[in-house]
Order: C-alpha cells, then sequence, then structure tokens
C-alpha cells in the first residue's frame, strides 16, 4: 500500500473522530472532571475524619456505610438509562403515533427495571449482612419510605434524561451528574461531613444526599431524628419529579416542533 | 357551527388547511458550526381526502411528503395552518386521532424487536393500540395471512427479509383498524408480485370505507393504487388531478 494513501486515510479517519468529539463539546469537559472527581472522592476517603463522621453522624462503621452506599445504588442511579433505553429512535416514533402516551410506556417499560434494581438492592444487601456479618439497626418504615422515594426520584430523573435526549440527542452530561460528579458529593461513598463547606452545599442539591442519608438513617443506631430527612426527601422528590416530567414536556414539544426524532 | 358540535363523520377524513412547515438546519463547515437557517418544506398545502378514497402524493425524494405524513400522524406540528383528521386537530387533539389512524414510517427500522416473532410484535403493539386481547389475537392471525406471513409467523423478526419486513410492518399499520391509513413508500424494497398483493390489500381495505393517503415516488404505484394522484414539488402540492393528466404534465 502506498504510504501517503495510507496516511491520508490516517488522517480523514482521525479528522472525523475528531470532529464528531468536538460536537459534543460538553463531554470533553466532563470526561475531564469526572476523572479529576474520582480523585477527589478517593482524596477525601483517606482523610481520618471519616470514621468519626460515619460513627458520629450514622452510628456505623466505615465499612458498613460503604456497603450501604454501594448495596443501594441501583435504585438512585439506573433512572436516567432506564428511560433512554426505551425512547430510542426506532421505538420513538411508532410510539408516538399511538394512542398510548410516551410518559405511560416508558414507564410500563421500564417496570422491570425498577424491579430489578431493587432487587439487586436487596441481594447486595442481603450479602453484606450474611456473607460481610456487617450489622445494622433497622427501621423498616423508614427503609420501604426511602427506597419508594429514592425510586421516585430515579423516575424524576429519568424524565429528566430523557427530556435532554430528545432534545440534545445524548444524555452524557447527566449520565456524569449522576454516576461521577455525585459519587463525590452524593454522600454514596465519602460522607458529606468530610467535604469542604461548598461541596457540602452542593450535595443538598442532588437526589443522592436525600436518599443514601435517609438509607443510613434507617439502617444506623443512635443517629439524627428521621423526620427531617424523610420530609426532606418527600419533598425533593415531589419536585424532581414534577421538574423531570416538566424538562420531558419541552423535550417532546422541541422534536414535534424540528422533527428530530431520529438521530441515528 | 363550531367543530366540536359535529360527529367526526360529517367531516373528511383528513383536511389539510393551508399547511407550512420548516425546519430549521445547522451547518457544518469545516471545525465550526455556522448560524442556523431555515427552510420551508411545505408551503401552503391544502387537501380534503374522502372515506373510502386512495389518494397519492406523488414527489421527488425531499420534496416535502414525509413531513406531511409526519404532521398527520401527529408526530411534528405544523407551523402555519390546520390539519384534521377525522375532524379532530393533529396538534389540539393528538391522542383522538392517534386513534384513527394506522401509520406505516419510511425510517427504515420499524420499532420491531428483532429477538421477538413476528406474532409476538404485532401483539405488542396491539397492546400500544389498546386492542382487546382475544380481537388483537384474532387480527394479527388474519394478517400475518393476509401478508402471506402465516407460516413465518412464530419466526423471530431478524430472520425477515426486507419485504417480509416491510409486509410486517403494513400489518402493524392495519392492526388498530385504522379509518384512516397513512402509508409512507408503502412498497420500498418489496417484489413486484407481493406489491401487486399489497395494492391489492390496499384497494379492498378502501372499497370496505379506509382512508388512505400514500406517499410515494414511484409512478406505477401512484397509477395502480390511488384515485386521486397529487405531485409534491419542493413544498407545494399541485392541484387534485387523475393519474393520467400526472403522466401527461
Amino acid at each position: 500500500m502506498n504510504l501517503r494513501v495510507g496516511l491520508q486515510r490516517f488522517r480523514l479517519i482521525l479528522r472525523r473522530e475528531i470532529m464528531v468529539r468536538l460536537s459534543y463539546r460538553m463531554t470533553l469537559v466532563i470526561a475531564i472532571v469526572s476523572a479529576a472527581s474520582g480523585l477527589f472522592s478517593y482524596a477525601f476517603l483517606g482523610n481520618g475524619a471519616v470514621v468519626s463522621a460515619t460513627t458520629q453522624t450514622y452510628g456505623m462503621s466505615l465499612g458498613a456505610f460503604l456497603v450501604t452506599g454501594v448495596a443501594f445504588s441501583s435504585i438512585i442511579t439506573n433512572g436516567l438509562s432506564m428511560f433512554g433505553d426505551y425512547a430510542n429512535p426506532s421505538q420513538l416514533e411508532e410510539v408516538l403515533v399511538t394512542p398510548t402516551d410516551l410518559r405511560i410506556f416508558v414507564l410500563c417499560s421500564s417496570f422491570l427495571t425498577i424491579l430489578v434494581s431493587i432487587g439487586t438492592a436487596i441481594l447486595l444487601f442481603s450479602m453484606s449482612v450474611l456473607l460481610l456479618g456487617f450489622i445494622f439497626s433497622y427501621n423498616v418504615p423508614l427503609l420501604l419510605a426511602m427506597v419508594f422515594l429514592g425510586v421516585t426520584s430515579a423516575i424524576g430523573l429519568g424524565f429528566v434524561g430523557l427530556g435532554f435526549q430528545l432534545v440534545y440527542k445524548q444524555n452524557y452530561f447527566l449520565s456524569w451528574l449522576l454516576f461521577s460528579f455525585t459519587s463525590l458529593v452524593g454522600n454514596m461513598i465519602v460522607p458529606v461531613q468530610v467535604l469542604p463547606g461548598f461541596l457540602q452545599t452542593v450535595s443538598y442539591v442532588t437526589p443522592q444526599y436525600y436518599f443514601f442519608t435517609g438509607i443510613r438513617v434507617a439502617l444506623g443506631s443512635n443517629v439524627a431524628p428521621a423526620n427531617f430527612i424523610l420530609e426532606s426527601f418527600a419533598l425533593y422528590s415531589a419536585v424532581l419529579l414534577s421538574f423531570g416530567l416538566l424538562i420531558f414536556q419541552r423535550g417532546l414539544a422541541f422534536i414535534k416542533r424540528n422533527g428530530t426524532h431520529r438521530w441515528i | 357551527m363550531s367543530y366540536k358540535t359535529l360527529s367526526p363523520d360529517n367531516f373528511p377524513p383528513i383536511q389539510i388547511e393551508h399547511v407550512s412547515k420548516s425546519f430549521v438546519r445547522r451547518r457544518q463547515v469545516g471545525w465550526s458550526r455556522h448560524p442556523a437557517e431555515s427552510r420551508e418544506v411545505l408551503k401552503d398545502v391544502s387537501l380534503s381526502v374522502n372515506r373510502g378514497e386512495i389518494v397519492t402524493i406523488l414527489g421527488r425524494n425531499g420534496s416535502g411528503k414525509t413531513t406531511l405524513a409526519r404532521i398527520l400522524s401527529t408526530l411534528i406540528i405544523p407551523d402555519t395552518g390546520r390539519a384534521r383528521v377525522c375532524g379532530y386537530d393533529v396538534t389540539q387533539e393528538s391522542k383522538e386521532v392517534r386513534k384513527r389512524i394506522g401509520v406505516l414510517l419510511n425510517s427504515g427500522d420499524t420499532g420491531f424487536q428483532p429477538r421477538l416473532s413476528a406474532y409476538a410484535n404485532l401483539e405488542y403493539y396491539s397492546g400500544l393500540y389498546e386492542i382487546p386481547m382475544r380481537l388483537a389475537r384474532e387480527r394479527i392471525r388474519t394478517l400475518l395471512a393476509d401478508f402471506d406471513l402465516a407460516d413465518r409467523g412464530s419466526d423471530q423478526y431478524q430472520s425477515y427479509s426486507t419485504g417480509m419486513r416491510r409486509r410486517l410492518a403494513i400489518a402493524k399499520s392495519i392492526l388498530p383498524d385504522p379509518t384512516v391509513l397513512l402509508l409512507d413508500e408503502p412498497t420500498l424494497g418489496i417484489d413486484p408480485w407481493s406489491t401487486e398483493h399489497i395494492h391489492n390489500l390496499l384497494l379492498e381495505l378502501a372499497r370496505r370505507g379506509k382512508t388512505i393517503l400514500c406517499m410515494t415516488n414511484n409512478l406505477s404505484e401512484a397509477k395502480s393504487l390511488s384515485s386521486r394522484t397529487l405531485v409534491l414539488e419542493k413544498g407545494l402540492l399541485s392541484s387534485s388531478s387523475s393519474i393520467h393528466e400526472v403522466l401527461a404534465s
């Protein structure tokens, strides 16, 4: 093969890749910030104050804190992808010409995903108790309420993600916000108490903060009153769900106006 | 008299009045994006289709046929003008419209799950069309037979040929027993024998009172199917004429 032709092919393929990636500029920013976010998460986790924060605030060891974060994360982090998968380009138009409301369609389609995420949480939590020997004290009504509110928040996030996907044809930004950035500030892995003040403030905006705090309150001992976190999360979930439905409606109106139902 | 006070039967199944539609398009030149500009796809289009009539919209690629079909199927909203199906406004009363239409989109794939059988795929759509289960099963069996797919009904969709997929897609559009059938390039990729068979089925549906609006760029399809053919050229719809007049022009 002619070297010049080979180099030209390489240049054109590379150029196309760069142009495509640059057309999603936010993705580039996100990749850099998520890497930094992971770095900071582990840096804060290594802080000596972490152990006392989990013991004093939630009445549980650092191990129990981490295990509950990982075990229950499936409930809250599945929100975005569960709707996006069902509203893919080949499905979207076909569903939109039927009498079935798209919201009902994505909810029905995602029902199994929601059940699986709850089942995963139960399985992982049971394993942490039965196999790893972690001991928790149980406030079952609060735990159930938190799971319900977690699912409600995930649905709200799902509608936000779907609205974004309809307009921008991707929801990397939201995925990043949910999976990477909030692993730092969402009280999932790193206790918010050891974060700098401004990051603690940011954590109050994330649904993960309320969800994981509520789960820890329900499973920890000698901790803060449950009512405040329950009421806060209930209010937050209602607002998030309403916001999600609003974003979704805006997204739907956008594609109906611009005819951009398809993107692949 | 107000539209709301009239029965849907009093309206032409399809009524389009002065509909225009523009799309904003982004241009990418080299590394940079240029400002968006607007392109008018439909220009003051008016059309009325009667019950039991098959009307063909004939036009080149990019002439606006698909946009017109997508407006009538409630997928996109017109910028100006009104479109009604059975008296219901496609923008304001889209759910009522969707209960009365069967749609075949010209988009390559048709929302079928590749690992499910044709029967299971149609059964799934019968749920979306809110068809009672017993009636749905009966209709699916009839449709699979009508479209010559009965012996392959339990095969996975992914094993179907292009022509079989298109036939199944047409069967799906008829599944809800719609008053109005909107077909965008119905016989695209189908062999001549199957095309003739499908045309006969569509003619039979029209005889039974179904209203069919068919978008095509195939002159012979327009000739064999429709009682009336209109030409859409750069967003402008010609006045109604017979296929012979179209051919002559």
